[in-house]
């Protein structure tokens, strides 16, 4: 059965915080493993429940495109999680660090994208 | 367990179709289909529709078009597999002995307008190749030039494929290839599926009802096996904005398909992967175990994995057909075409004996068919 106050709930676990600018994740108390977006429950199907972490705020780039005049990359965290996104500027470098920037849109709505740290 | 053979296929080729044609290439594929095999709408007992694009019309509504006769009507939609995981479906059917005889059409063609992959809140699958490409060539020393061998292959497999999007007046090579328009490093257009709409259909019959059609056209293809498998938690795994998925999901399904089939990688004569990128078509051959990790650079500079490859070099032709980025890749079809350009080999070259055909559904599902030819059954 639903909880009582699932209707109140958002559909989805928010995945980032304007402020400071983070990603959230979630840690499975168990096994110590971390996901991005957050996650109710363990990947292994047993539903034990997650505890909501916010993530480290910069990684190194694994990999990058670019399509356009819009560039892409991998962003792995020192959390576990590799972030796929738009990187902000054009000259991008492998195993450099990047940070997060999260933006807020007119209708509440948040977006991420990594820039060079 | 029943045995479960492809009686008989037909499609429409791929093209741009217009919005509103969905139930017209539908029709069209299953008829043909349906000719091939020597049935009538009306021998089929159901209808297992592969739909990917969320405004393609029905198959409860597009299967009026072939008549009202009683008979299942079910959709499976399931991404870029969609097409096998209809076909994976209705051979349970078969086995179960529930049903003998079924058409399976895979078909997209959208009623209005898609939002594009983009706009879904994925990145562009463009991009997410691009970077496996890239992470190849920094790890294992892929050149641009492997993923143009690999995309020129096909262009040319393609051209004396009829029902192919891209049917190149010449012979393509490896320097028009790399000259194309570049769309995500290293990925250039040539090397990349070309957006399109389409759909191909199937017969699947039991034994039992092979011995009482009379107008089957011999050799034929037995499903030897069937797998399907959804992605396990890996590294690094990414679960939300990419619609590309650990590859091990590959190996794993490919295992169990092969396994279900008693046969080895080495056995294969004809392989079909969903290589909407060249970049994949070099990292499933190795998945399938068509050679080792880092060799498939090597051979295919030998000219492994095109025609003639089997007895050249011991290993199957891979998109033999074109594969997604000749034929293209119309979303639900796309498997069953691999299903019946396989089955069209058996019939057109004696030599070929197995075929494997492998999609992958938003890189977290896999579905894997084997096909052995049937030259007569009962035999």
């Amino acid at each position: 059965m639903a909880s009582e106050d699932a209707a109140e709930e958002p559909g989805r676990e928010p995945g980032a915080q304007l402020d400071p600018p983070r990603l959230l994740g979630s840690r499975d108390p168990d096994t110590g493993e971390v996901y991005f977006p957050p996650r109710r429950y363990s990947v292994d199907g047993r539903l034990r429940e997650c505890m909501p972490v916010v993530l480290s705020s910069a990684g190194t780039l694994s990999s990058h495109t670019s399509l356009g005049k819009r560039h892409y990359g991998e962003v792995d965290l020192p959390d576990g999680p590799r972030i796929i996104t738009e990187l902000i500027g054009e000259d991008h470098q492998i195993n450099a660090a990047y940070v997060v920037q999260v933006d807020q849109a007119e209708d509440g709505t948040l977006s991420w994208r990594f820039a060079r740290a | 367990m029943r045995k479960v053979y492809i009686a008989g296929g037909g499609a429409v080729p791929v093209r741009a179709y217009p919005l509103g044609w969905g139930r017209r290439i539908m029709r069209d594929a299953s008829v043909a289909a349906l000719r091939d095999a020597g049935v009538t709408f009306a021998d089929v007992t159901a209808v297992y529709g592969g739909v990917a694009h969320p405004f393609t019309p029905r198959t409860v509504l597009a299967a009026k078009e072939l008549g009202l006769t009683g008979a299942l009507i079910q959709q499976v939609v399931n991404a870029s597999a969609s097409g096998l995981a209809a076909v994976h479906e209705a051979v349970q059917a078969i086995r179960s002995g529930a049903h003998d005889l079924i058409l399976v059409v895979g078909y997209d063609a959208p009623e209005q307008k898609l939002d594009s992959i983009s706009a879904q809140g994925f990145l562009p699958p463009v991009t997410l190749f691009a970077m496996w490409a890239e992470r190849r060539m920094r790890e294992m020393g892929t050149k641009p030039e492997h993923l143009a061998m690999v995309a020129a292959k096909n262009w040319n497999n393609a051209r004396g494929n009829p029902w192919a999007m891209r049917r190149a007046d010449h012979e393509v090579t490896v320097a028009e290839v790399l000259g194309s328009r570049m769309i995500a490093p290293p990925l250039t257009s040539m090397m990349s599926t070309p957006w399109c709409l389409g759909a191909a259909a199937v017969v699947l019959a039991s034994d039992e009802a092979l011995s009482r059609l009379e107008d089957i056209r011999y050799p034929i293809a037995r499903i030897a096996a069937t797998a399907a498998e959804s992605e396990r938690m890996t590294p690094h795994h990414i679960f939300e904005g990419s619609i590309v998925g650990p590859s091990e999901i590959t190996r794993t399904t490919v295992r169990a398909a092969l396994e279900a089939a008693a046969v080895e990688p080495r056995d294969l004569d004809l392989v079909q992967v969903h290589d909407a990128f060249a970049i994949e078509e070099l990292v499933y051959n190795e998945l399938i175990g068509l050679c080792e990790p880092g060799d498939t650079e090597a051979l295919l500079e030998r000219g492994a994995f095109g025609p003639g490859s089997k007895k050249q070099h011991g290993i199957a032709e891979v998109s033999f057909a074109g594969g997604l980025i000749g034929r293209g890749h119309p979303g639900g079809p796309t498997g069953v075409f691999e299903l019946l350009e396989t089955l069209e080999r058996f019939r057109a070259a004696a030599d070929d004996r197995l075929g494997l055909c492998h999609m992958l559904g938003a890189g977290s599902v896999c579905f894997v068919q084997v096909l052995e030819r049937a030259e007569r059954v009962p035999a």
